[in-house]
């Protein structure tokens, strides 16, 4: 096979991976969330929310500085 | 004599418009030049060179969306674009197997290249614009075109080089070293001439771009051109529609124009009103026109990106097609602080150059 198609269909397959990995990462925190939920232990729930906000704003800080330094 | 085998995109007419000027040139000096193309793409090309061959050749479904959110059904699209760059890649080899070729030029067909023929390609975007969100996608995607670039020997990016005169921007800035090592700025390439003939019309609105976002744009633009003073024309660039075709005492509207029809508007217009495309861009970089109004499609970040970044640099004024005013919208766009692009190399300068410094050394 052509290797441009080799690369595209590996280029491919890891795109849909991320994507499942984020979605599974996702539905764990929810099921974590529920859980501390349920049994009412707040400080887990604060503890979760506080480290996504984090990673949020983590993310997106690198987006703005990436793009205010002309990076992308 | 040399053999060429030219093989433009058909994701609207851009890209074949932008390689009439190579091929006029290539013709100029005597080659033989074959086109493969498909779609309305191939219809142009056929009845601008007759002299040349043709062949038809396949390229990729369009992934326009009739919604604004153009980039989920862009990235659920890959997997079908790449079944189509494996199509691409079998039908090359059958047609290199029939003929011998001593260049191929591409212009943004990713497959179409090969290790035993000179290959040069042709793009203005070495670098895709992505909302902020996707900024991993977008670094990625800046790898990925360092790794396509690779296989060709030139990357010809029709703008000037990066710096305060480049007309696309980021879009054209390469973010790595196999793309700087290969890309060569060669200025815009248009196939729009300048003509000495008076601008005796006062806005030229030109509908153009996919559907069902095309079919939106007019019905904005219909309903609101009655409101603005002065001679208009309308080109609905929809061919199918005939009958809608209609005059009356200050505005005409044209279900369809030809090359040199719209050519010779182009010409007359004191103010443009179009998308961003960079087609059209290039094609009133050529003019000199002073006045334009941009409306973006939307979802296509490029021409988002092209909007804002006018409007940064102070040349155009651009518009949501959702926020339109156009009797405001085209008064804003006569303000003294928009000065319009800056003075660029004509198509015709860049185009003897291209061929001086790249072309020839693989025809000659």
């Amino acid at each position: 096979m052509d290797d441009l198609v080799l690369a595209g269909a590996a280029g491919i397959i890891g795109l849909f991976m991320a994507a499942v990995v984020l979605l599974y990462g996702a539905y764990s925190i929810a099921g974590l969330m529920y859980a501390a939920l349920v049994s009412r232990e707040y400080g887990v729930m604060l503890i979760i929310t506080a480290t996504i906000l984090a990673a949020v704003s983590f993310y997106m800080a690198a987006g703005i500085w990436l793009r205010s330094t002309d990076r992308i | 004599m040399a053999h060429v085998l030219i093989s433009p995109l058909n994701w609207g007419l851009g890209h074949a418009t932008r390689d009439i000027p190579i091929i006029k040139k290539l013709l100029d000096h005597h080659h033989e030049v074959t086109i493969a193309a498909c779609g309305n793409a191939l219809a142009v090309l056929e009845n601008e060179f007759p002299e040349c061959r043709f062949i038809t050749f396949p390229d990729y479904p369009v992934p326009y969306s009739a919604s604004r959110f153009f980039l989920p059904k862009f990235v659920a699209f890959f997997p079908l674009m790449l079944k189509a760059i494996s199509d691409e890649r079998k039908n090359l080899g059958a047609i290199l197997a029939k003929n011998q070729y001593d260049l191929i030029i591409s212009d943004n067909r990713l497959g179409v290249f090969s290790s035993t023929i000179p290959s040069v390609f042709i793009t203005h975007q070495l670098h895709y614009h992505l909302p902020m969100i996707f900024w991993p996608v977008e670094l990625l995607a800046v790898a990925m075109n360092g790794y396509l670039h690779g296989k060709y020997l030139k990357v010809i990016v029709p703008d000037n080089p990066p710096g305060p005169a480049s007309l696309a921007g980021k879009l054209s800035r390469p973010g790595t070293d196999e793309t700087k090592k290969r890309a060569y700025f060669s200025g815009i390439l248009t196939s729009t001439r300048r003509l000495d003939i008076a601008q005796d019309l006062d806005y030229l609105v030109m509908i153009s771009g996919p559907e069902p976002q095309r079919t939106r744009l007019e019905e904005i633009l219909l309903d609101q051109i009655r409101e603005l003073e002065g001679t208009s024309v309308i080109l609905l660039g929809s061919p199918r529609n005939r009958d809608k075709q209609k005059q009356s005492r200050n505005c005409q509207v044209m279900a369809y124009a030809s090359t040199q029809e719209k050519e010779e508007l182009m010409n007359r217009a004191k103010c443009i009103i179009c998308r961003s495309g960079y087609t059209s861009l290039m094609e009133i970089a050529e003019l000199g026109k002073q006045h334009a109004l941009f409306i973006p499609t939307p979802g296509q970040t490029e021409q988002e990106y092209l909007s804002e970044y006018y409007e940064k640099k102070g040349w155009f004024h651009s518009k949501s097609q959702y926020q339109l005013d156009l009797p405001e919208d085209i008064r804003l766009a006569h303000e003294p602080r928009y000065t319009g692009f800056p003075a660029v190399p004509h198509t015709r300068e860049n185009v003897d150059r291209l061929y001086e410094q790249v072309l020839a050394e693989f025809l000659e």
